[in-house]
């Protein structure tokens, strides 16, 4: 005897599974269908939009029309003294149009996201390079103030290679304010400022850049540790605005990266 | 389904990196290629808020003033893009008024339209300042804010067309040529 229940049974299963391509195949072209009409929209809507948007200009022009018709039946009559409104004294104060960049940091934010998650692998790498870089400059920041106070105890942990670099970068320095101050060379006061703001001096590099810019006020690179400086000794408004004025005078694009870098507070 | 998955990915990713690599030019300052690159896809982006202010912003600065025309029309959906749009503006008419003024002696004097940090915009603003004035065969300008910066804006006839130059000088050195027609 034939089991007629099972053999119904796979019999519609096979009718499912024999009509399974095709679904697939139409919904899949209708995905498709839809992501090119997303990305191309016809004309059509386009019009249906500016249609939409013409409605009310049209009925804005009857109402004037209506009016204009009730104004002709009636005899004219002096407008009011009160009702005229006296035009303002032309103020020949012109108005500044200024671009909004904003969209500029979305881009940045969005493409930023979109390298994360297409090279994780590249982003991670940079990441423990600058771990180690900030383990190192902490550690040489130590040694710094370690031999400021000059504390016997401290010293002894650190290690004794870098303490005599250390010395010899202090000892150059030295020598060279020394023949700075011989000479009133601009270029040996760069030298120092730089010096300085690697050091974590801010202070130092602040006042010679200061001093490079009183010697020569067209030396870029004096006028860029100056304001960095200034941002480190947290005084951002001063040097936004001694960038601004230099870029005004000089058109100086590496000044301009440093500000944009300041505003958007890329640069701390 | 599989494919199908991946080809919506693969597609999102190249329109993310359309908009990476304009970006990126932009940066650069390849204004040039921003502005070509952005004209090339417009028609897939035009929708992209973002993505016309860039393109317009190259444009801009690559002196390609007239192909702000669209982004003028298409930008007004969000607060930003509508105040880009009206700065576009602003200097499309000036570039327009100012290149008539120049070859039919039309009169600017009447006009007081808002000003941009654009350096079309300056040369308009100080061209109106001079008032009814014979024409003269080029004009030199002082920056207001800076007395070393100075333009020079004079037309010079090209094979078919005029075409409207300023030149911006530092201390007779000249810094841009910028050529419209």
């Amino acid at each position: 005897m034939l089991n007629i229940h099972e053999l119904e049974k796979q019999w519609k299963s096979y009718k499912i599974k024999s009509y399974l391509p095709y679904a697939i195949v139409i919904v899949s072209l209708s995905v498709i269908a839809g992501i090119i009409y997303s990305f191309y929209p016809t004309q059509p809507k386009v019009k249906s939009q500016h249609s939409k948007k013409s409605i009310p200009v049209q009925h804005v022009h009857i109402s004037a029309k209506k009016t204009k018709v009730v104004d002709t039946n009636k005899t004219i009559i002096q407008p009011k003294a009160e009702n005229i409104v006296s035009p303002e004294p032309i103020v020949n104060k012109q108005a500044k149009l200024l671009p909004s960049m904003n969209f500029m940091t979305n881009i940045q934010h969005e493409t930023q996201l979109y390298a994360q998650t297409v090279h994780p692998v590249q982003k991670t790498a940079p990441k423990k390079r600058i771990r180690k870089e900030v383990k190192k400059k902490t550690s040489t920041n130590i040694i710094e103030n370690v031999r400021i106070k000059e504390v016997p105890t401290i010293h002894k942990e650190q290690k004794a290679d870098i303490t005599i670099e250390r010395k010899e970068t202090k000892n150059d320095i030295m020598e060279i304010i020394h023949r700075f101050k011989n000479n009133n060379n601009p270029a040996l006061s760069l030298f120092i400022a730089k010096k300085y703001y690697e050091l974590g001096n801010y202070h130092q590099s602040y006042n010679y850049a200061l001093i490079t810019n009183q010697i020569n006020p067209n030396i870029e690179a004096s006028w860029i540790v100056f304001a960095k400086s200034l941002v480190k000794l947290h005084k951002k408004d001063k040097a936004i605005f001694t960038l601004k004025e230099y870029i005004n005078s000089s058109h100086s694009s590496s000044a301009e990266i440093l500000l944009n870098k300041i505003t958007s507070g890329k640069f701390k | 389904m599989k494919i199908l998955i991946l080809f919506l990915l693969v597609l999102n990713a190249y329109a993310i990196n359309i908009k990476q690599n304009l970006f990126t030019l932009y940066q650069n300052k390849k204004y040039d290629k921003v502005c070509s690159i952005g004209f090339n896809h417009f028609q897939r982006y035009k929708e992209d808020e973002e993505f016309v202010s860039l393109y317009a912003f190259g444009c801009l600065n690559a002196d390609y003033i007239d192909r702000l025309s669209i982004p003028i029309a298409t930008l007004k959906f969000s607060k930003e893009a509508r105040a880009n749009s009206a700065y576009f503006a602003i200097i499309l008419m000036q570039k327009k008024l100012l290149y008539h003024a120049l070859i039919d002696h039309y009169d600017l004097s009447k006009y007081l339209l808002p000003s941009t940090d654009y350096v079309l915009s300056k040369v308009f603003d100080l061209y109106t300042k001079l008032g009814k004035h014979q024409p003269r065969a080029f004009y030199l300008f002082q920056d207001p804010t800076d007395k070393k910066l100075t333009y020079k804006l004079y037309i010079k006839k090209d094979y078919k067309v005029y075409k409207m130059v300023i030149e911006e000088y530092y201390d007779t050195m000249i810094l841009q040529r910028h050529v419209y027609w």
